[in-house]
């Protein structure tokens, strides 16, 4: 069973991606910024987070080196709506899996998140 | 700026008035508010009319909201959206969307790749699933897919045409009306399914696709408009470098003539500073149509004033006694032979004579052409003032300088003899106003 945490600051996207992944058969929680975040994923085992970078509250930089410090296991995609190349080694360097620029293509956000399952490991950098 | 806001008011006054009349016809809501869609032809009025006042129009963005917004209340669909190709991202990118929350696609979110099966699909136009509107229906597309002898005739195409229902199905898209400028795909409307569960209909479709088209064109004259309007900042930036060459040019010359005359040091870029601070108190004259064009032509034809000096003798121009009465002669030469030297430049124009007429005095006794008032141009008797201003208040070798007060009074005992009495007038009031009047800082501005 895949498991999708959507961490984004604008509420219409966490309902729009959970209704796109809902359909296809992937579960989804959300939250709205990064301290959100890390309350919900105590209580998870395997998580597949899509997090964005600029949010209140503590961005997606830091929410994600805390992801990976507390849930090494955890695969987390970062998505932005910058072409930041800076930001994106910062990413890599801090454990992201991959890098998703807004905006983005339906399609290839659905293959990243299959490609990123934890424990199935052909991830897909 | 003023204008952009009345044309925002406008329009936003042209779009109520013409909703309230679409209200006005039938007004038949539901309880939640909405309008009821009993008459079909009502909301295409209301876009139909929006979209050719449209065209007038700089934003057509704004156009697109409101097609969006009416769609989706009048046509209640569960939502709809607008794919618009962006350069910048090489992509058709959603820039519009209503419907219910989560179901329609958030603004700047999604976009569709240029090798997207359905951005292909339109750009080749080719698929026999297109209709004859330009249209693709998930309907048809499904009910090819189910078809076994249909797809049998369309070999090899299972593969694309499954991956273009796959797309419209992660667009949620029922119907999709490309936009076309000259074959060109500028954008797509989405149009989600209908709240009512019924098909959209052939007409309809139509419609849309008309109005798609209209938008097209909308959008496309806009950018005209926008490129239109950077090519005529270019052409003004370009118009800047080369007034300033121009302007430099003149500077350099009138250095050239300054360095040869040692004991008129500077006496150029003064002259051109006083013709200047004389021009600002003369903004509302008469003789004035074009303040700026002015101004430019008088700080050119100041700097080039006593250019023709190039061409007088050493022993005379440097020469510490008073002249004698041929020497005279040769030195009043310069006003000719400047307008002479200056003549091959054909864009100096006027200049040319401005320069000519810098001795001639207002009565009729001056040199080379004896010309009087109105004859004379107008910058020649302002740079008349400055240059007798600058000549009497600097230590020349065969006389002393006299006191600046003194020297206005000596100009304004010519005034209406030697000088016009407006330039004496104008130049009291600009020395009037002191400091800024004797410091010249000219360094070619």
């Amino acid at each position: 069973m895949i498991k999708v945490l959507v961490v984004d600051d604008e509420q219409e996207i966490c309902n729009f991606v959970r209704d796109f992944f809902k359909e296809r058969g992937i579960e989804v929680i959300t939250a709205l910024n990064g301290e959100e975040a890390l309350e919900m994923i105590k209580n998870e085992e395997e998580l597949t987070v899509l997090l964005d970078i600029r949010m209140p509250k503590m961005g997606g930089m830091e929410a994600l080196r805390r992801i990976k410090k507390e849930k090494p296991r955890f695969k987390v995609i970062m998505v932005t709506c910058i072409d930041d190349i800076e930001k994106m080694e910062e990413a890599k360097r801090c454990g992201a899996e991959a890098y998703l620029t807004k905006p983005l293509v339906l399609k290839e956000l659905l293959k990243v998140v299959m490609n990123n399952v934890p424990g199935n490991d052909k991830s897909g950098k | 700026m003023k204008k952009d806001k009345k044309n925002k008011n406008n329009w936003k006054e042209i779009q109520n008035q013409l909703i309230k009349k679409c209200l006005d016809v039938k007004p038949h809501f539901t309880p939640s508010g909405r309008l009821k869609t009993t008459d079909k032809l009502n909301y295409r009025e209301v876009i139909e009319k929006a979209s050719r006042s449209m065209i007038r129009f700089k934003k057509p963005t704004r156009l697109i909201r409101m097609i969006v917004r009416i769609i989706a209340e009048q046509v209640r669909v569960l939502h709809t959206g607008v794919l618009l190709y962006r350069e910048k991202n090489n992509s058709y990118v959603l820039i519009d969307s209503k419907g219910e929350e989560g179901k329609r696609l958030p603004i700047g979110y999604v976009r569709l790749p240029l090798d997207s099966p359905l951005i292909t699909a339109f750009m080749e136009k080719k698929s026999f699933l297109i209709d004859s509107h330009g249209a693709l229906l998930l309907e048809k597309i499904t009910k090819t897919l189910n078809d076994a002898d249909l797809l049998k005739k369309q070999m090899g195409m299972e593969h694309k045409i499954k991956r273009l229902k796959s797309e419209m199905d992660i667009l949620r898209s029922e119907v999709c009306i490309p936009a076309y400028y000259k074959r060109k795909l500028l954008g797509i409307l989405i149009l989600g399914p209908k709240l009512s569960g019924e098909k959209y209909n052939d007409d309809e479709i139509g419609f849309f696709a008309t109005l798609a088209n209209d938008v097209a064109m909308a959008i496309t004259n806009s950018q005209l408009i926008t490129s239109l309007q950077s090519k005529v900042k270019e052409i003004g930036v370009l118009y800047e470098k080369e007034r300033r060459l121009f302007i430099h040019t003149s500077i350099a010359l009138a250095a050239a003539i300054d360095a040869r005359d040692p004991y008129t040091h500077g006496h150029t870029s003064r002259v051109t500073h006083y013709s200047l601070k004389i021009a600002d108190e003369l903004k509302q004259a008469p003789e004035i149509m074009d303040y700026e064009n002015f101004r430019e032509t008088l700080h050119i034809a100041s700097l080039l004033h006593d250019i023709g000096k190039i061409g007088v003798r050493d022993n005379i121009l440097n020469k510490a006694d008073a002249l004698t009465g041929e020497e005279y002669i040769e030195v009043k030469k310069h006003a000719d032979i400047g307008a002479a030297i200056l003549s091959p430049i054909k864009e100096l124009g006027g200049i040319i004579e401005i320069v000519r007429a810098h001795h001639e005095r207002f009565d009729g006794t001056g040199y080379p052409g004896g010309l009087e008032a109105d004859e004379i141009p107008f910058p020649s008797r302002i740079i008349s003032v400055a240059d007798v201003f600058d000549t009497v208040t600097t230590d020349r070798p065969y006389r002393k300088k006299i006191p600046d007060a003194d020297a206005v009074k000596e100009i304004e005992k010519n005034s209406g003899t030697q000088f016009d009495p407006l330039v004496v007038q104008a130049f009291v009031d600009a020395y009037n106003r002191g400091k800024e009047f004797l410091n010249p800082t000219y360094s070619g501005y």
